[in-house]
């Protein structure tokens, strides 16, 4: 797909063309390159990999900036970036550029509720998977085999990205999909989003075990055999570690790293990367130690 | 004041708080938690308090429980300056 096959969806002025192969953000690009973005500030113009970025979006005024730092890629102007750019992927979802559609397949030994839905479309339950009733399932899921999903889970929604579009603000449509491997329990009235793009799918390895009333946002990673306690939100593109431990209510922000082994306790508001087998607690998370004398502290002091 | 006269008395600092009876003695055996009823609050005031008595964190290795694993953290802390 070239800049100036969708300029007219996204009121482009296309300085100079190119050829993408992906919609993203500039955290989320798709290794092999093709990537096409927007930018509306000069501080990530430096960021621009043009190994990885072919194509941007960007100001008026920000145009000779990008091309005289990576003179091959393709540059469009735009008075509104963002909006142009999300138009453009609502124009390329419904034109089947992101996938095409495939009948859903469900295994034989799968077992499925009478209330389940599941979308006609672009999903694969494995063997021996059991939905339980008013379990949803939407297009671009993918589950393995001998999983769990209890009542009211919903897996595959859109997720919480808003833009702008025509003056209106807009929850933008997500095209990734959701990925989730054997042997994993996800508890009851949960809702695991899919990515914003293929380019970062929301992915939940072998033998997770998810507890009631938890959120994973777009782009989430969450590695084998992590435990996840009820009430927890896992922010966008955040990625989880192997046999990590995320305690009742905990929130971690978007983006975050979480490493294997790490301890995230009750209630902790992670706002920064946690290391290998560290263990974190708080709002905002710090390490649990250091939090309890401090509480020691402060309760010495009463 | 000697370690277990201080450990003692940091104790009771804290149950008196919890609004609940002091020990007259310490036994060894004795889990802070089982036996006492503290939390984690509670064990990181006992912290804070020997702290400052002793220049001595006995969480520095990790975790204690019993009052042996106190006093013996105590002791070590001791030997090490």
């Amino acid at each position: 797909m070239l800049l100036s096959d969708v300029a007219h969806v996204g009121k482009l002025n296309v300085v100079q063309d190119g050829e993408f192969r992906h919609l993203a953000k500039l955290n989320t690009l798709s290794p092999v390159g093709g990537n096409l973005i927007f930018i509306e500030d000069i501080k990530y113009a430096r960021d621009v990999d043009p190994t990885l970025v072919s194509c941007v979006i960007t100001r008026v005024d920000l145009v000779d900036t990008l091309l005289s730092q990576s003179p091959g890629i393709g540059v469009a102007a735009s008075e509104q970036p963002r909006e142009s750019f999300y138009k453009i992927h609502h124009y390329l979802l419904d034109s089947g550029f992101y996938f095409a559609k495939k009948p859903t397949y469900v295994h034989p030994s799968a077992v499925i509720a009478p209330g389940v839905k599941i979308a006609p479309h672009n999903v694969r339950i494995g063997a021996n998977t059991v939905l339980e009733d008013g379990v949803i399932i939407k297009e671009n899921v993918v589950i393995g085999n001998n999983c769990l999903i209890q009542s009211g889970t919903i897996i595959g929604n859109d997720c919480f990205e808003v833009t702008t579009i025509d003056g209106v603000q807009t929850l933008v449509r997500h095209a990734g999909q959701v990925i989730i491997g054997n042997n994993c329990v996800i508890q009851s009235n949960c809702t695991i989003s899919r990515g914003l793009f293929p380019s970062r799918n929301t992915v939940i390895g072998e033998e997770v075990i998810i507890a009631d009333l938890v959120h994973i946002a777009h782009g989430v990673h969450i590695g084998h055999k992590t435990r996840i306690a009820a009430g927890v939100v896992v922010a966008g593109n955040v990625e989880v570690g192997e046999n990590v431990w995320i305690g009742p209510s905990a929130v971690i922000s978007n983006n975050i790293v979480v490493e294997d082994k790490a301890y995230i306790s009750i209630g902790a508001v992670v706002v920064r990367n946690v290391k290998a087998g560290e263990k974190v607690a708080g709002n905002f998370a710090i390490e649990y130690r250091t939090l309890l004398k401090t509480l020691g502290r402060a309760l010495l002091d009463e | 004041m000697n370690v277990r006269m201080i450990l003692l008395d940091c104790i009771n600092a804290v149950l008196k708080k919890k609004g609940k009876p002091q020990i007259q003695e310490l036994d060894e055996r004795v889990s802070l938690r089982l036996d006492l009823g503290f939390d984690s609050l509670d064990l990181a005031e006992l912290t804070v308090r020997l702290e400052d008595k002793t220049g001595i964190d006995i969480f520095a290795q990790g975790p204690v429980d019993t009052i042996s694993e106190i006093l013996r953290r105590l002791s070590d802390g001791h030997t090490d300056r």
